[in-house]
């Protein structure tokens, strides 16, 4: 039988043991595990995404969140980031039935609903080692923008919550998740990471290649020139060395059959030749690296933000079967009509998302969700 | 009798503390942390053309807010044992958020614009006053490019990595950010480095 002097000294014990523990939580610094190479946005399974949502962006997501989870397998754990479980429930009502897992991840802070900017995944260097979620040292305009400092933590948040099998690291380099876009072997980088990076933390063009390509595990294609924002408004990766490029001469032919109700595009459509010869520069750079281009209609806005975009994609490999996840808008029917012509032509199938609400606000689909595992 | 009674309340507190510690600590951790906690590794960031290298201080160390019109330096070093005339173009630019619920900021504006020439003896070191006359806006951060300046390139280009009205673009590789800074009033402004803003 336990004497009162032994159990008063176990109680103390524990209270020390929790204080030491909760202080390591903060301040221990373990040395980062071992990283696996970026994933690929073609190539595997879709297992484990991350969304992000924020209720004042309701209006913005609230349909391609409905139409995209709506269209996911039971396979599929979607972990959703909120700011409070009431922010979640309100999207687990308007999301309606789904197949797919929802897991909150509640974060207490500001925060906005684009989720691809904040972090990376980096697959697991081995079966038994975490996914990274290489995050930047800092958010652009973060000082001005709070939802903008708080996704600033958001990749230590999900790991804390998912426990030992995410791990988060930072830096050392700037950019958003969107400037990247990888296969299973070339991760092409838009020229805008080289500017926010030279001089600040790497010293030469280089050296940013270099760094680039150790922490991705992948071949590092640098665009010198493309239109001024992420990859994925303008370009997807379609497996097999393929890229598909948005191209506004396109977009702009299928407008002119008359075919399309409404654009409401910010300053209207940006057709000239500037803005085309950056489009063909990115197409003229992926052939420059081995790739099979194929050119899909877009319209971009004269804002320079807002882009009609059917690159803005998520794909999912099951097998030989591929699904791409491709953005629809309202009132613009032969253009949808023809870009899931050319994603079916590719052998795949089509699940639609309807981004109408969404592309005003400088981004789309692949925009709003991350993937954090691909079996 | 209490020095037996401290002992053991000690001891059971110690086994218990140090099996706490051993058996959670690991995972506890694990979850995630933020180390690797990364800042820019250049404390100075240089521009190097035709073996001239360009720096840019605010005079003084100048902490700026809004409303000021900031007054910089500019450092030409002739790395070289040549004479040797050059040119650098400087940028001031303005971003803000165009709206919060956007996935980013408006494209930045341009304050103010001035390209100096300079000639410059072997291994000379020049310094140039820069008067900006732009008043930059509240609550926006502020950035000041360096590039070099491209002789075949007319004053107002549409060329490659420029846009019409010749603020440098994301595709201009050759230029670098020099100084960011920040001028949100509701706060004390972020201190003027030549790292603290991507």
């Amino acid at each position: 039988m336990l004497r009162w002097q032994t159990l008063t000294g176990i109680v103390l014990g524990l209270v020390i043991g929790i204080a030491i523990l909760n202080l390591a939580g903060s301040r221990v610094r373990q040395p980062a595990p071992p990283s696996g190479a970026i994933l690929s946005e073609c190539d595997g399974h879709l297992r484990e995404l991350v969304i992000q949502y924020e209720p004042s962006a309701r209006e913005i997501v609230a349909t391609p969140y409905r139409d995209f989870l709506g269209a996911l397998g039971g396979d599929i754990t979607v972990d959703i980031v909120c700011p409070s479980h009431a922010a979640f429930d309100e999207l687990v009502a308007f999301a309606g039935h789904v197949n797919c897992t929802l897991r909150p991840i509640i974060v207490n802070h500001p925060m906005t609903t684009w989720a691809r900017d904040r972090w990376v995944a980096l697959a697991p260097a081995s079966p038994t080692s975490p996914t990274t979620l290489w995050s930047q040292p800092g958010e652009a305009s973060a000082e001005l923008w709070p939802a903008r400092a708080g996704d600033e933590r958001i990749g230590v948040d999900i790991a804390r919550t998912l426990g030992s099998s995410v791990f988060a690291r930072r830096g050392p380099l700037f950019f958003d998740g969107g400037d990247f876009l990888a296969d299973d072997d070339t991760v092409f980088v838009m020229p805008r990471v080289l500017q926010r990076n030279i001089q600040l933390t790497v010293a030469t063009r280089k050296e940013f290649i270099l760094d680039l390509a150790a922490e991705l595990k992948r071949h590092v294609v640098l665009l010198d020139e493309a239109p001024e924002h992420h990859a994925a408004m303008f370009m997807a990766s379609a497996g097999n060395k393929t890229v598909l490029v948005g191209d506004p001469r396109l977009g702009r032919q299928l407008i002119a059959s008359g075919t399309n109700a409404s654009l409401a595009l910010p300053g209207g459509p940006d057709f000239s030749e500037q803005t085309q010869r950056l489009f063909d520069a990115v197409a003229g750079q992926c052939a420059a690296a081995g790739y099979k281009v194929i050119r899909i209609p877009t319209i971009p806005a004269s804002d320079g933000r807002s882009f009609m975009t059917y690159v803005n994609v998520l794909i999912d490999q099951q097998g030989s079967r591929r699904i791409v996840y491709l953005p629809f808008y309202r009132g613009a029917a032969s253009l949808n009509a023809s870009a899931r012509k050319i994603w079916e032509d590719l052998g795949y199938e089509v699940c639609p998302v309807d981004c109408t609400t969404t592309y005003l606000h400088f981004g789309c689909l692949h925009c709003l969700v991350n993937v954090l595992k691909r079996s | 009798m209490k020095t037996n009674n401290f002992t053991a309340i000690g001891s059971a507190a110690l086994v218990t503390a140090t099996l706490t510690v051993g058996l959670f600590l690991p995972g506890f951790v694990s979850a995630g942390n933020d180390s690797d906690s990364a800042t820019a590794k250049i404390a100075q960031p240089k521009l190097v053309a035709h073996g001239v290298q360009f720096t840019l201080t605010a005079v003084g160390n100048q902490v700026f807010k809004a409303g000021d019109k900031p007054v910089f330096e500019l450092t030409a070093t002739n790395t070289t044992s040549q004479a040797t005339d050059v040119s650098v173009r400087i940028f001031m630019t303005a971003t803000s958020p165009q709206n919060r619920l956007s996935r980013m900021p408006s494209f930045p504006s341009k304050l103010w614009e001035k390209t100096c020439s300079l000639t410059l003896s072997p291994n000379e070191i020049k310094d140039v006053v820069l008067n900006t006359v732009a008043i930059p806006p509240a609550n926006s951060t502020i950035k000041v490019l360096l590039a070099p300046v491209d002789e075949n390139v007319s004053a107002e280009p549409v060329a490659q990595g420029r846009t019409a009205g010749g603020i440098l673009s994301a595709n201009d590789s050759s230029a670098i950010v020099a100084l960011s800074y920040s001028t949100l009033v509701s706060t004390p402004p972020a201190p003027l480095t030549g790292s603290t803003q991507p």
